[in-house]
């Protein structure tokens, strides 16, 4: 898993340095959270190069809030995936229900076709593809918490809900990811189902 | 829902803290062990394989050289550290 970046006392310093103006700092904030950044919203966006735009949108944005960014508590990377949610709804880019048969994959290609879904060997494989099925909130707090590793509270803050409001979309997400799994109303077999009840 | 909901929460936090403790935290909530021992299993998967979001070649290269331009137009207090 790519490194998630957690808070630092480093991180502080850096967003003082980017908040004083210093552009170094700022790229190097940028070196932690773009690929970060980018991943999160190719999770609510319908293509690659909506992902690419949105992720340029979010860095603009950020450059140009940065000395009105407060820590308070909220860590950089919480701060800087809220304006990237707040973006793609603004631009009426975020799909609530993320489109079947696209991945966001190479020059837009609609992959993995049912063929290949088929074919997939790993249970992770079938599971985020599930993912990219639930609805927004579902999906989004599946992305933030085990993907990004965010805690509760940072993802209550990105998406502008309350920790408890939070830990129920979790229950109903993993829910949701469960019955699809089970059901194989993704075009999967069972296997997915079965893997998934026999790995630990 | 709210019970399991908290439930789900807390034993991913305590899996979170000791990986080994998956029997342990859902043997606190009778009633509820199957369904989230299924759930707490899923989440353990979403964690273990993540998901791959790969950008085209040079896109996150090229975006921080256009961001490193726009800097000093955007910021104008301080400067450079170096």
């Amino acid at each position: 898993m790519a490194d998630t970046g957690m808070p630092s006392t480093t991180e502080d310093i850096l967003v003082e340095r980017a908040r004083a103006g210093d552009r170094q700092a700022f790229g190097e904030l940028y070196d932690r959270y773009a690929a970060l950044t980018y991943r999160y919203v190719s999770f609510m966006v319908s293509d690659r190069q909506g992902a690419e735009d949105l992720t340029a949108q979010t860095f603009l944005q950020a450059l140009q809030a940065i000395d009105r960014y407060e820590e308070r508590g909220i860590p950089f990377r919480a701060w800087l995936l809220r304006i990237a949610r707040n973006l793609a709804i603004n631009n009426g880019r975020f799909h609530r229900n993320h489109p079947c048969g696209n991945n966001g994959s190479e020059d837009g290609r609609s992959i993995p076709s049912p063929e290949l879904l088929c074919e997939a060997k790993q249970l992770g494989d079938e599971v985020w593809w599930a993912v990219r099925h639930l609805k927004g909130d579902q999906r989004q707090v599946i992305i933030l918490r085990f993907l990004d590793g965010l805690s509760y509270a940072d993802v209550a803050h990105v998406l502008g809900k309350s920790i408890g409001a939070v830990r129920v979309i979790q229950y109903r997400a993993l829910s949701a990811l469960r019955r699809a799994l089970e059901d194989g109303d993704l075009g999967h077999s069972r296997v997915g189902a079965r893997r998934l009840s026999r790995s630990a | 829902m709210a019970t399991l909901a908290l439930a789900l929460a807390d034993c991913l936090e305590v899996l979170d803290r000791d990986p080994a403790a998956l029997e342990v935290c859902i043997a606190k909530y009778p009633g509820h062990q199957e369904t989230l021992d299924t759930l707490l299993r899923l989440a353990a998967a979403l964690k273990r394989e993540p998901a791959e979001a790969v950008p085209r070649d040079g896109f996150l290269d090229s975006l921080k050289s256009r961001l490193m331009n726009e800097f000093p137009a955007n910021n104008t207090r301080g400067g450079e550290a170096e």
